[in-house]
């Protein structure tokens, strides 16, 4: 008979039950008695899984075990251990653990990875409801893309669904393989031969004789079809996503333009400008010697402090070239703009210079306190520093469509 | 024959001189450009090459007008933006006040309705077409928009823009059409207004303008 709890077979010679496989079935009166076999152990998965789905209580799962049991053709009777799932044999008073005639060779692995084992446990418990209708194949399959385990190399595996032999993902094909063993731990005391109603708990492990094909459906795996959405990737493709939008929002001012934010240009710069600095301003540079061709020249004063913004556009699609003999003709234009006359007459504190190219685009806007100005100078910042004191924006993809041309 | 094939090669070489000159002027820039950024880590590469994480997301920031320094700096990176339409308004205002037509100013008042150097415009063209109540009704126009503004008031710039216009005014391709009348409403005006400039600001510059621009004040 079968283990009430082992589900492993077991035999009565009369002084008891031990596990012992059941008789041969390779000859000819064997292949029904092979037949017995396999159909107790399918009844004892069918009710291994209703027992896990709760459809039957553990008396009752023990009472149907009771009535699989095997006889063989010598009078000795087998049995599947409860929950190790493996054959007993009644031998003497004990049951002995055995594999019946004509199931192969005792392929009792050792025990399993927890996660692996965990996997299996959930695979028998649906494949039980399956048998009993109370899921689909459908829902079976999806039940079973959920029970994935990644092994510590990273490696996927899955049961075959109609198999139930475990399958590891190997490059993009899924091969047939044994899950790696628990670590070592010594045997608990007692865990041989199963008593004749309740064996003793053991893993359940299947190799199933339906030799189905590969699984159906191919879990997503990292570095595979989904690449690594199931894992960090995703929440980096989040984040990135996120801080695009959030890049975009300020790029083109969405608070300023809904109106949640007054533009710093309204906060600070008056609405009127000075057109006569600006013209002062310009003549000033103009009798530096400087062609004034495609400048425009602007002054804005700030609106609550004293000072003003001048803002110099030099237009190369408008003839702006710069004065030949500079070495460094921009710093030397603040130089020019921030020291001059102008700038101290019109209270000039600010300086920022827009530079366009010939197709007027803007390339670069800069701009400068004229302290700092002035401070670079008469030398008492050094270059490094006076750049660090500049504001500004550089059109990186204006300055690359540039150098195509 | 030979001339014009020898102004062809002049213009072409003139024009390839200007290209190279464009080329060289926006290398530079490029240049200037990268060696800011890098100080400031704003440039989304590195000096090899290499893709600079902290220095693209700086940009980032950079490219929608966010600087490290303030509100000043934060509105003098975006006053790109505010300055064309200044710019448009002024060239209907400089058309407006050279033809002396009022609708080419109130194109402009449409496009900067706060801008009170409009106003000042607008009454200096009325008063070269002897409206001499329109021009000081516009003026006062002016000094209100200039008073609630927020910003502090001053006299000395709006008088310094009034004083800007009326020259306008009078130096435009229209002023062979202006009256004898219309000419001593303006030199009264520039007078006056350029007596109150050197009060306010202690600067006689207008005063001193006035025999070059041939606008003598009357005694």
């Amino acid at each position: 008979m079968l283990g009430a709890d082992s589900g492993e077979w077991h035999v009565n010679a009369g002084n008891g039950w031990v596990r012992a496989d059941p008789p041969g079935a390779a000859t000819s009166s064997g292949a029904q008695l092979t037949a017995r076999f396999q159909k107790a152990e399918d009844e004892y998965f069918k009710l291994k899984g209703q027992l896990g789905a709760g459809r039957i209580t553990h008396e009752q799962f023990e009472g149907a075990l009771k009535e699989a049991l095997v006889e063989d053709d010598q009078g000795r009777y087998w049995m599947l251990g409860v929950d190790t799932g493996k054959w007993y044999v009644h031998e003497g008073a004990t049951w002995v653990e055995a594999i019946p005639p004509g199931m192969g060779t005792d392929i009792t692995p050792p025990p399993l990875d927890p996660r692996f084992q965990k996997a299996e446990d959930e695979y028998f418990k649906l494949k039980g409801q399956l048998g009993a209708g109370r899921i689909t194949h459908e829902q079976f399959e999806a039940a079973l893309k959920e029970s994935l385990v990644e092994d510590d190399q990273g490696r996927y595996w899955m049961l075959g669904v109609d198999s139930g032999k475990w399958y590891v993902h190997e490059g993009e094909n899924w091969v047939e393989s044994n899950p790696p063993p628990a670590p070592v731990r010594p045997p608990a005391a007692g865990n041989l031969p199963p008593p004749l109603t309740t064996p003793l708990v053991a893993p359940v492990y299947v190799a199933s004789a339906a030799q189905g094909p590969p699984p159906a459906v191919a879990p997503a795996k990292s570095g595979g079809r989904f690449g690594c959405l199931g894992k960090g990737c995703l929440a980096l493709i989040v984040v990135g996503v996120l801080a695009g939008a959030l890049g975009s929002i300020f790029y083109f001012r969405v608070p300023q333009r809904i109106g949640l934010v007054q533009p710093a240009t309204d906060r600070v710069l008056s609405s009127t400008p000075d057109r006569s600095a600006a013209d002062a301003l310009k003549t000033e540079v103009a009798n530096a010697g400087i062609d004034t061709q495609g400048m425009e020249f602007y002054v804005i004063p700030f609106k609550d402090r004293p000072g003003a913004l001048a803002y110099v556009v030099l237009d190369s699609s408008h003839g702006f070239h710069f004065k030949s003999g500079s070495s460094d003709p921009l710093i030397d234009f603040f130089k020019q703009l921030g020291q001059g006359q102008a700038a101290s007459q019109n209270n000039l504190t600010r300086i920022a210079i827009e530079y366009k190219s010939q197709s007027g685009a803007s390339l670069v806007n800069l701009t400068a306190p004229t302290d700092a100005i002035t401070a670079y100078s008469n030398g008492s910042l050094s270059r490094q520093e006076f750049l660090k004191k500049l504001d500004g924006q550089a059109n990186w993809t204006a300055f690359f469509q540039e150098g195509f041309k | 024959m030979r001339i014009t094939l020898l102004l062809i090669l002049v213009c072409a070489a003139l024009l390839l001189t200007l290209a190279a000159c464009d080329a060289e002027d926006t290398k530079f820039v490029q240049d200037m450009a990268d060696e800011w950024a890098r100080e400031k880590n704003i440039n989304p590469q590195n000096k090899d090459g290499s893709i600079n994480i902290g220095g693209a997301f700086n940009a980032g920031l950079s490219m929608a007008g966010i600087t490290s320094n303030g509100d000043e700096a934060d509105a003098a990176v975006q006053a790109g933006t505010v300055l064309f339409t200044v710019k448009e308004g002024d060239q209907l205002a400089g058309e407006g006040l050279d033809t002396r037509d009022l609708k080419k100013v109130d194109e402009a008042i449409l496009l900067r309705p706060n801008d009170y150097s409009y106003h000042n415009a607008r009454g200096a063209i009325l008063l070269a077409s002897g409206d001499p109540d329109g021009a000081k009704k516009e003026w006062e126009t002016a000094t209100n928009l200039a008073k609630e503004s927020g910003i502090p008031y001053k006299e000395a710039p709006i008088i310094r823009d009034r004083l800007r216009n009326l020259e306008l005014a009078w130096t435009s391709r229209a002023k062979n059409g202006t009256s004898a009348a219309s000419a001593d409403l303006i030199a009264s005006e520039y007078c006056s207004s350029a007596k109150d400039f050197n009060l306010a600001a202690h600067d006689a510059t207008y005063l001193d303008r006035t025999g070059a621009i041939n606008l003598p004040c009357p005694h």
